[in-house]
């Protein structure tokens, strides 16, 4: 009789466990990643597995900064599911401002066109950075250093077989794919699909030279780190304002973002790279993260952690991980550093936020799934319905 | 200067006594301090939330970024400056 009870409990309560976990890190983990802490990270939230039209995927993202610079969302229409993940700089004005409109904008571009494409993808881009100067222009005499804030932006969408994937800045997205057409083996192997605008790559600053010949200082290696105009590392970004029109430029009382000079052309762009891919039966997984992950770990070792474990919490696993070998960087263990606090534990690690968007096969073709059509905002606990469905009905 | 170390008691500043790049016993975190000669302390967690200590590691960000050369976290300022602050706390 208990049996037959529990069994009934525990049939019942099994699907809300898989698809609608969401926490703070309260650790439950079966970490074997050389994580044996025994409670949470407070500054650790995640999703731990969610549906959408073909597959499921999992969101995590943890605060470093005192305010959290990192916006991400996840909208799950039917027959289609969009990611972004905005990598905020300077402050958060400029990726909740990308949280709050772009995907607005995608969705207006694409109706119009009656389709998702490359040039939809650019127009939202352009709308968002058009809408984010104007809300600089706005309100930079009472706060200056609105001019300072900008955002990296990788988006992917899937739709209709199809991966579309956009990006200014040094988030990335990663494929884990099933062997290669002339090696049967079953090895994971990963596939950046974004490249990093980041002046720490050769092929960034040659291309900044290039287009700044009369500027010596383009570039500046400074500590060992590689800063456009010694300021900053990323070379395309939404905001950003004082590095790509005169009128925004900062004063002397700013020694940060003061430019010596008056800017000739924009030093930073908004145009993103576009990348199209029909996917195939081998791509499994698309990893979306912000550079706080990538400075942890490769491509590769990323994608063996998502193929070896269990979707449930893949996206928090990847993240503990990336705080461990940080905490094992400045020779801490995660029990210590999890215990510092937001603000100071950006001396740490930054803020960091995966979202892993599996792709089921079988699910690709089928036009009508019947998932949730949800918007979820990283770091947030309310759940909206996804403006999706007004597209695609 | 192995005087003032002593009279800090082992608790709140230990010296140079385990390899770098080693893990810092539990409660403790490694920090790099000195101007071009780094030497590692080691200080325990609760200085992370001493304003005055959290001056210490903002000024390293203003010159370094986040980047720390040593792998643990570094504190380009005079070792005296270094002593002087954290003798105070607690």
């Amino acid at each position: 009789m208990f049996s037959w009870l529990a069994r009934m409990a525990l049939f019942c309560l099994r699907p809300m466990r898989r698809y609608g976990r969401m926490n703070r890190d309260d650790d439950d983990d079966d970490d074997h990643d050389g994580d044996s802490s025994s409670s949470g990270d407070s500054l650790l939230w995640s999703r731990e597995l969610e549906r959408h039209s073909f597959g499921d995927f999992s969101i995590a993202v943890v605060q470093a900064n005192e305010v959290i610079e990192d916006h991400s969302q996840v909208e799950t229409g039917n027959g289609a599911v969009f990611v972004g993940v905005y990598d905020g700089h300077g402050g958060p004005e400029a990726s909740r401002y990308i949280s709050d409109h772009l995907f607005s904008h995608l969705m207006r571009v694409s109706r119009e066109r009656s389709c998702i494409s490359e040039e939809a993808l650019r127009a939202a881009f352009s709308a968002t950075e058009e809408g984010f100067l104007t809300l600089v222009r706005r309100t930079c005499g009472l706060k200056p250093l609105i001019a300072a804030v900008g955002s990296c932006c990788l988006v992917g969408v899937i739709w209709k077989g199809t991966l579309l994937i956009a990006n200014v800045g040094d988030s990335r997205a990663v494929l884990g794919s099933m062997g290669s057409n002339n090696n049967r083996s079953n090895k994971i192997v990963a596939e950046q699909l974004t490249s990093d605008h980041n002046a720490a790559l050769e092929e960034v600053r040659q291309e900044l030279r290039s287009l700044h010949p009369d500027d010596s200082h383009i570039v500046v290696l400074k500590h060992g780190v590689w800063r456009i105009k010694g300021i900053i590392q990323v070379s395309r970004s939404i905001g950003d304002a004082y590095l790509k029109r005169p009128e925004f430029s900062l004063d002397p009382s700013f020694p940060r973002f003061h430019l010596a000079e008056e800017l000739q052309r924009p030093v930073l762009s908004a145009e993103p790279c576009v990348y199209t891919r029909v996917l195939q039966t081998s791509d499994k997984f698309v990893i979306f993260a912000s550079d706080g992950l990538w400075e942890q770990m490769t491509n590769q070792q990323a994608v063996e952690i998502v193929n070896k474990h269990p979707r449930p919490g893949i996206a928090r696993r990847l993240v503990r991980r990336a705080i461990t070998i940080a905490a094992k960087k400045r020779e801490m263990n995660y029990d210590d550093l999890k215990k510092v606090e937001r603000g100071v534990r950006r001396f740490f690690h930054d803020d960091i936020t995966v979202v892993v968007i599996f792709i089921d096969n079988e699910l690709l073709m089928v036009e009508k799934a019947t998932v949730p059509e949800l918007s979820i905002k990283g770091f947030s606990h309310t759940v909206g319905p996804s403006k999706f469905s007004i597209f695609l009905s | 200067m192995a005087f003032v170390r002593s009279l800090l008691g082992a608790k709140k500043i230990l010296s140079r006594s385990t390899a770098a790049g080693s893990a810092a016993p539990k409660g403790f975190l490694a920090v790099y301090v000195g101007e071009s000669q780094k030497k590692r302390y080691l200080v325990p967690l609760s200085y992370l939330s001493q304003p005055s200590f959290q001056a210490l590691l903002s000024k390293s960000e203003e010159e370094f970024g986040f980047a720390h050369p040593m792998g643990g976290l570094t504190i380009p300022c005079p070792e005296d400056t270094f002593i002087n602050v954290t003798s105070r706390l607690q």
